[in-house]
């Protein structure tokens, strides 16, 4: 018999508060507990913060049915607490004083056996959340379940400060962790340049023509890509990461531009009077969704790369103002009535469904691997950072502490 | 990995095809119904893989930033930091200089902003024409999303400068910028009335 499990947490998590609504099969679920290692408990300030995490990651996994109490043994014990015997999986961990690492053991109830051991670090301890997140994807993945890759990446958004300013920041998916990369000005759409998170572009409104720059994380070097009168937008990166969807208005006139990285070449997508913006590549990259307000109101449309035809591809809505797209999948905003709510639709067909139901929900964003969708839901004066797992129906709120979200990838 | 993808979403797509419209999963009461997803339940199958044995050997960096001379993530590593827009790049235009204000998601100058365009014209008009250049500026309420408002308040600058090329204004030295919605005039609220005061347009004039 089946049971749909349906529980409503607030966790606690120090910079944030996480709202969860977890909804699946409980027979399909795994039992786990965790264990702290009694050693090094309490030895860093992060602590607690680290196990609350642990939760958080393996319940938005949708794989588990997680004991909430903290328990603590040795380490190294081999011995397993009799009260835990009915579960299928513990998972030991310890986390060392300097904040920096963490050693997980999962261990099957059952025969005792430990499924995987493994070590992790990260070069300094705010970056912790990184720690948990990476043991729960290698968890899932030794168990066999679906990749939840996404959890692991960083996400990048610009949030306005007061007027005429607004900074970058990286952040884990949590917000546990969050450090400002651009402070000082006014500092736009920032972007990934590459699937592995290496570089990012944003744009510099700090000169007199709004300026594309790319931000190597490694070395910290900055180099400008472009400049363009009005407003410059990198709207999307091709996988490989050789061209740039651009945003841009060399004569005044918002259109969409295809940047080449290597040859400094830009080709013009679209021309049109009015308003094209917020072009994204679909399927195999050889056409682009985008956003125009080409018959009234802005809607979501598709084209071929090298054509002139254009197709409505929003089937829903009639002020569709942003989208994004993964594969012939989109993702696009519709205002509703006194709401800004996310539909999800094909490229190809006529399919719609909703996503969100009230509210103000905005900024849709696939993960790379399509299965998760990142939101922005304004709530008041309050910036929060969602996320719907498409196939897990995990959903989850993560509270900004301060300033609005102009932009955000991941 | 891809076709996994396809077909993993193809397969909620068609278990979900009867739903409800109205059933969402964003965290709200609609997402104790059976959702728009379907159960669930066929999306991860069994417990496959479970018994596979699996063993990592040293520690994993799992960190790619924060060494080296770079990525101080403590709380002051910003890597940049700029000046503040508009400090040096011009100041408010002259007194009598009129901003103008738009309707919800218009950004045509209509016969009730003429009377304004013809004044800001004159007043203008020697000094750009001398070689001052003047910055024009459009800003938008906080209604729209962020691509899309940063191209309405540039279209809402370029319609105004289109004008006052009409006017006899030299088009080479005006600028229009975008500032979307970065700069309000009202932040008290987000009242209908307020909104109005945040979608117009600016003018400097540079140094």
């Amino acid at each position: 018999m089946r049971t749909i499990l349906f529980f409503l947490l607030t966790l606690n998590l120090y910079s944030f508060d996480a709202v969860l609504s977890i909804e699946k099969d409980v027979d399909s679920k795994a039992t786990l507990s965790l264990l702290e290692d009694s050693i090094t408990a309490g030895s860093h300030a992060n602590h607690s913060k680290l196990f609350k995490l642990l939760l958080t990651d393996l319940k938005m996994s949708g794989h588990f049915v997680v004991d909430k109490e903290l328990r603590r043994s040795s380490f190294n014990d081999s011995l397993l607490p009799m009260e835990l015997h009915d579960r299928e999986y513990l998972l030991k961990y310890s986390y060392a004083p300097s904040g920096r690492t963490l050693k997980v053991k999962l261990i099957r109830v059952a025969d005792s056996n430990i499924i995987l051991q493994k070590s992790y670090s990260v070069n300094v301890a705010s970056r912790y959340p990184f720690l948990s997140h990476n043991a729960v994807v290698d968890i899932n993945h030794v168990l066999g379940y679906e990749d939840i890759s996404w959890m692991r990446r960083n996400i990048l958004f610009s949030k306005y400060t007061t007027s005429r300013k607004s900074e970058i920041w990286i952040a884990d998916y949590t917000l546990s962790f969050s450090s400002v990369l651009v402070r000082g000005g006014l500092n736009l759409f920032p972007k990934w340049a590459n699937s592995n998170q290496s570089a990012f572009y944003y744009t510099s409104y700090n000169g007199m023509l709004p300026t594309l720059y790319r931000v190597d994380m490694g070395s910290g070097k900055r180099r400008k890509v472009i400049s363009s009168q009005g407003m410059l937008v990198a709207s999307d990166v091709t996988e490989d990461g050789s061209k740039i969807l651009l945003t841009m208005a060399p004569n005044g006139q918002p259109d969409i531009y295809e940047y080449s990285i290597s040859s400094g070449s830009k080709k013009r997508l679209t021309k049109f009077r009015g308003i094209d913006v917020n072009g994204k590549y679909l399927g195999d990259e050889s056409r682009i969704a985008f956003v125009s307000d080409r018959v009234g109101g802005a809607n979501i449309y598709t084209k071929s790369i090298g054509s002139n035809a254009i197709s409505r591809a929003a089937h829903y809505g009639n002020d569709n103002s942003s989208c994004d797209a993964w594969g012939e999948y989109l993702l696009y905003s519709v205002r509703e009535g006194g709401s800004d709510n996310i539909y999800l639709g094909s490229a190809n067909s006529s399919y719609v469904r909703p996503l969100t139901s009230s509210g103000k929900n905005r900024l849709p964003r696939f993960s790379k691997d399509g299965k998760v969708i990142l939101y922005i839901k304004k709530n008041g004066g309050r910036n929060l950072i969602g996320y719907m797992n498409l196939a897990t129906k995990q959903s989850a709120l993560f509270k900004m502490q301060s300033g609005k979200i102009q932009s955000i990838d991941w | 990995m891809k076709k996994k993808i396809l077909l993993l979403i193809t397969t909620m797509l068609i278990m979900t095809g009867c739903a409800d419209k109205k059933k969402t999963i964003d965290g709200g009461q609609d997402a104790t119904s059976s959702g728009i997803y379907g159960n669930g339940t066929e999306v991860y199958s069994s417990n496959n893989g479970r018994t596979n044995a699996y063993s990592y050997g040293n520690t994993n960096n799992v960190d790619p930033y924060g060494s080296g001379n770079y990525g101080n993530y403590d709380g002051n590593g910003a890597i940049y930091r700029d000046g503040t827009y508009g400090d040096t790049n011009g100041a408010y235009a002259s007194s009598g200089i009129q901003k103008i204000y738009f309707d919800v998601n218009q950004y045509n100058i209509t016969p009730d902003k003429m009377p304004i365009i013809h004044s800001n014209a004159n007043l203008l008009r020697s000094q750009v024409n001398r070689g001052k250049r003047l910055k024009i500026e459009g800003h938008c309420d906080a209604s729209g999303s962020d691509e899309y408002n940063y191209a309405l308040g540039l279209r809402r600058a370029k319609s105004v400068k289109d004008a006052l090329i009409d006017k006899g204004l030299k088009a080479q030295n005006m600028l229009i910028i975008s500032m979307g919605e970065s700069s309000p005039e009202c932040i008290e609220n987000s009242s209908a009335s307020c909104y109005a005061k945040n979608r117009r347009v600016e003018f400097k004039l540079a140094h």
